[in-house]
């Protein structure tokens, strides 16, 4: 068995361009499947470290769609309630504080959690108690690393940090456990921490969703007996009270469900889309490996007739079948160890780069002996399997032909066998190509649809701790705008929630005209008056207007929120298609009119709006969802985020990096050019059809990388063909053409195949959105010329080879 | 001298679609133990083909092939495997040297799938290379060989299972004269030895050094003479 190996093993040394193609082709097949396998590991399975994952529930509230959020508010509820739960804890995460541990600063991703979710997740201590770490909130739980980097000399455990002027015990130090929460966790804190800032309003508000809350099912009871649990009690806060007939009847019980830990990823909220992502990325590493594998069974078997001597000799020399059978399945086994040992490497090279572009954890126990062991064992069974094509060829060969150097023909057979992988390895490349180009087509058409705002040339700063602003205004924020309003390079500034179209902040009330007329679920932003220069909004009636400072709400709270107070006039404005569904015949007759706001979940709303202009339509949601109303509520309180304009957008972050830490010193600046926030939301997709685009590159290299070798045999094979045509007077075209037939049928057999297939998956993509792309199809002949071109390239050259056939020559050999 | 091979009214037939092609034509034939045979005739006459009958590598359309006494006709390709093996030698024109493997490599192939047990594979690898005065080059691929090497290296590679019939097809046929003569005397040498030589030569010279001469004529036995 080893000989078989080593002269295996002596074949890659001797052709490394063939060893090149077969086990680079195959490595990179393989490093895609490893790498969905590490999804189906870490993001699909429950994470192994959790006792009992069945029993732990993530509540999920129903907002218009399921979020994996729910309000703080039910924790307290359902234990007052007395729900069949043993444990519940809220948690926050995806904070980034500024930590000082002395001179050090570092910046840390925080989790703020109360204790019981140690319990709920079988959390473990390297060192100190994680659960007092989680009582006190002046406390603090470490990961070893952060430890490491704030104390490199010795010991965390009882030592200080400062956190936004608040001094912090080290209590525990924890092991890292990326899977268990959205963002990076490298610190652990009470939920009652003082720097986590989770104001009043988001503790007690029943429709504000924020964070997790999760729960430990009581034993003897079902993870549907929480979730009934906290819809009963959902319906009987005010949350559910506030909402209207129509819309309770809507939802019809659904507003709040608990999911286990083990069914969270696929069909909890998000479970769709994660769904589809799973399929598509498993679908697409499935159709590379069967490209690689269709390759590799063929230039082997090409490959075998080639060596028809050899296999002659062993046969001679008293090979049984079973014998020259294990040595090509030995062969094609360690072909495929060899690709699935450098797909590892691959695979370790890429998890990094793919986690950050798709937001997945990929990294974690790749090199997991139980992972690796069903690797090798795949690994070895598919190089088992695949070798039987080439040994069956093997097992064909006439040993006196071969002895005597007759060529060894494969037969009608074989050659069908072998131009049916290869038409299949054309309508796999189409196929990917196809997918994958419908993809790119349909981000490029989104990227570029008409938003009613101008982000070039903007850049956007989050103001810390204004989440909770709507009581007040964000200490600093003021002055902050005042002193960069005098920084050379900034010729305006805006408040707004949010960036628009970055769709992070929402607040979601029903709008409408008062009795008897529609009411509309609109997405109300607060801005303040130089945002619609700022942003660039169109105009089409009306001029938007400051409050005066006295007519404003003594509140700056967004109309309509609990902190708002109520019945006080805001001064918004409205686009075209949201004074069309309220009713109004024509933009300019809804100026000057009053509509009413502040209502949830179609219910009308009692709070006064006066419309002052109406904008050209405003798109802020993405291509997946309906557009919405938009309302801009006029105010001259600071908000969320502040806009900067200038000529220069080197200036302008100059201007911020010199600002900031006058007023916001514990806290990291993190801007972001406006373009790169409204493109964030479209971010996963985009990076989703960039590595799309580098797997199509992949397969049309595979499938080029076969055709030059079955080009190059053609031509041998056929070498006394072209010679007689070309004695009988063919020129270099008929003789292209002689190489060209071989693989033109197949292609169009192909197209065939793989168009009406590609179309398909072109079209399954586009029902994820509401905004598609109107020519995708055009990228189906698109993926066939790219294919057509790839090929001809690779049979170029044995095709001018045959061209330049000498006949006198070739007849001497 | 017992008889080892009896071809009786042995035909092959090769079929290619709705044409048949007679190579051999109702042969018979005894071969004695330790007999030296040549095989001569023209181009197509059924040389090679008899010669891949003899060595059990192809089997006859028609008749009968005894083998050691026991009649082979109609045995399946992995009985006549397990009797091949070790007790029937080849030799090429081509020489049919494995170029992934080195000289020693090439030679011992001939035992990988016998009965010879492979502690005792060294031993008997070095005695034919010993023998082939081609020790010096055991880790030497083939073609780093000039032709005369390379077909003492099959030469070694078919005697190395000590074979009790060596079967060998126009083995100068790629030799200049010298390695030529050198091959031939290799072979005479082990048929003074005891081994059953069959040798299908196109030169008349090196069919006069055996000690029968069979000639062939589409498919058919035109002489077969004892040597002068």
């Amino acid at each position: 068995m080893l000989k078989n190996l080593r002269v295996g093993w002596r074949q890659f040394a001797a052709d490394p361009g063939y060893t090149a193609v077969v086990v680079g082709g195959l490595a990179v097949a393989i490093a895609c499947c490893f790498l969905v396998a590490q999804i189906v590991f870490n993001q699909v399975l429950p994470d192994p470290e959790v006792p009992d994952a069945g029993q732990v529930v993530t509540l999920e509230f129903h907002q218009d769609v399921w979020r994996e959020q729910a309000p703080f508010v039910l924790a307290g509820a359902l234990r007052q309630a007395g729900a069949p739960a043993s444990a519940i804890a809220r948690s926050l995460d995806g904070t980034t504080l500024a930590v000082h541990a002395g001179a050090r600063d570092v910046r840390l991703g925080f989790v703020f959690a109360d204790a019981d979710v140690v319990d709920i997740f079988g959390l473990k201590s390297s060192a100190g108690d994680l659960r007092a770490a989680l009582k006190r909130p002046d406390a603090i739980a470490l990961t070893g690393q952060a430890a490491r980097k704030l104390f490199p000399d010795g010991d965390a455990l009882g030592k200080t940090v400062v956190v936004h002027g608040h001094a912090l015990t080290v209590l525990a130090v924890v092991p890292e456990r990326p899977r268990l929460f959205q963002g990076a966790s490298d610190a652990f804190a009470s939920f009652d921490s003082p720097v986590s800032d989770i104001g009043p309003d988001m503790r007690t508000d029943w429709n504000w969703t924020q964070g997790n809350v999760f729960a430990r099912v009581a034993r003897g009871f079902l993870p549907a007996d929480v979730g009934a649990a906290a819809q009963a009690v959902y319906e009987k806060g005010p949350g559910h009270t506030l909402m209207s007939a129509e819309r309770k009847q809507v939802l019809a019980h659904d507003d709040v469900r608990a999911t286990p830990l083990p069914r969270q990823y696929l069909h909890g909220a998000d479970g769709h889309r994660h769904a589809m992502q799973l399929l598509g990325m498993a679908g697409g590493a499935a159709l590379m490996l069967v490209l690689a594998l269709a390759n590799h069974v063929n230039l082997t078997s090409v490959r075998t007739l080639a060596r028809a001597r050899e296999i002659a000799v062993r046969k001679t020399l008293g090979a049984d079948p079973w014998r020259i059978v294990l040595q090509f399945v030995l062969e094609s086994a360690l072909t495929a160890t060899l690709s699935a040992a450098i797909g590892l490497l691959l695979s370790w090279w890429l998890a990094p780069t793919i986690s950050n572009l798709l937001y997945l954890h990929l990294v974690h126990g790749l090199f997991a002996p139980g992972r690796l062991a069903l690797l090798a064992v795949v690994a070895l069974a598919l190089g088992a399997i695949s070798g039987l094509y080439p040994a069956r060829i093997a097992l064909g060969v006439n040993c006196v032909a071969a002895l005597a150097g007759r060529s060894h023909d494969e037969g009608a057979a074989g050659r069908t066998a072998r131009r049916m992988m290869t038409g299949l390895q054309f309508a796999l490349a189409l196929v990917i190509a196809g997918g994958a180009g419908a993809m790119l087509w349909q981000n490029r058409y989104v990227a570029a649809l008409p938003r009613g705002i101008d982000t070039a040339g903007l850049l956007a700063v989050d103001i810390p701790n204004a989440f909770f602003v709507f009581g007040g205004s964000p200490p600093g924020a003021i002055p902050f705008r005042d002193a960069l309003s005098h920084e050379p390079g900034v010729e305006a500034l805006a408040w707004s929630m949010d960036v628009p179209g970055r769709n992070m902040d929402k607040t979601y009330q029903s709008v409408g005209r008062g009795a008897g007329s529609p009411v509309l679920n609109a997405n109300v932003m607060p801005v303040d008056v130089g945002f619609f220069d700022v942003y660039g909004v169109h105009l089409v009636a009306g001029r938007p207007r400051a409050p005066a400072a006295v007519a404003e709400p003594a509140s700056a709270a967004a109309p309509g929120s609990a902190a708002s107070a109520p019945h006080a006039e805001h001064l918004v404005v409205l686009d075209v298609a949201t004074t069309r569904q309220l009713g109004f015949p024509t933009p300019q007759s809804a100026v000057d009119q009053l509509i009413f706001g502040g209502g949830d979940f179609g219910k009308p709303g009692k709070d006064p709006m006066r419309v002052v202009a109406v904008a050209s339509d405003i798109r802020l949601e993405d291509a997946r969802e309906t557009a919405r109303p938009h309302v801009f509520a006029i105010s001259l309180k600071p908000q969320a985020v502040l806009t900067l304009k200038g000529p220069d957008m080197a200036r302008l972050q100059q201007a911020v990096a010199r600002v900031w830490p006058r007023f916001f010193p514990d806290d990291a600046l993190d801007p972001e050019t406006a373009d790169e926030a409204v493109a964030a939301p479209y971010e996963r997709e985009h990076n989703f059809a960039r590595v799309a685009a580098g797997t199509t590159i992949v397969a049309l290299l595979l499938s080029a990388f076969g055709v030059y070798a079955l080009a190059a045999y053609t031509v041998r094979r056929s070498a006394r063909e072209i010679v007689v045509r070309k004695l009988y007077g063919a020129g270099r075209g008929r003789i292209a053409r002689l190489v060209a037939r071989e693989f033109a049928p197949l292609m169009a057999a192909a197209a065939v195949v793989g168009l009406p297939l590609a179309g398909w998956l072109a079209h399954a993509w586009l029902e994820n959105f509401t905004e598609r792309s109107p020519g995708i199809l055009w990228v189906l002949p698109a993926a066939l010329l790219a294919l057509l071109a790839t090929t001809a390239l690779a049979a170029l050259r044995h095709a001018r080879l045959a061209m330049a056939m000498r006949p006198a020559q070739a007849l001497r050999d | 001298m017992t008889t080892m091979i009896k071809l009786r009214q042995l035909s092959k037939l090769h079929r290619a679609g709705e044409i048949e092609t007679t190579a051999l034509d109702r042969i018979d034939l005894d071969i004695e133990a330790g007999e030296y045979l040549a095989v001569t005739g023209p181009s197509g006459c059924g040389k090679s083909t008899l010669l891949g009958i003899l060595g059990l590598l192809d089997a006859p359309t028609e008749g009968e092939y005894w083998f050691d006494g026991a009649n082979v006709s109609g045995w399946s390709e992995a009985r006549l495997t397990h009797l091949r093996r070790g007790r029937i030698g080849f030799v090429f024109q081509s020489f049919n040297l494995i170029d992934d493997l080195s000289v020693a490599e090439n030679i011992e192939l001939a035992l990988e799938y016998g009965p010879v047990p492979a502690r005792e594979h060294r031993a008997r690898v070095d005695e034919a290379m010993g023998r082939l005065g081609i020790a010096h080059r055991a880790r030497h691929r083939p073609s780093q060989l000039s032709g005369g090497q390379q077909q003492r290296v099959a030469i070694a590679r078919a005697i190395v299972s000590r074979p009790a019939l060596l079967l060998a097809d126009e083995p100068t046929g790629n030799l200049d004269s010298a390695h030529g003569d050198e091959v031939m005397r290799i072979l005479r040498e082990l048929n003074a030895e005891g081994t059953t030589l069959v040798m299908v030569t196109h030169s008349p010279m090196h069919a006069a050094q055996a000690t029968r001469t069979l000639r062939l004529l589409d498919g058919r036995v035109l002489v077969d003479a004892l040597a002068a």
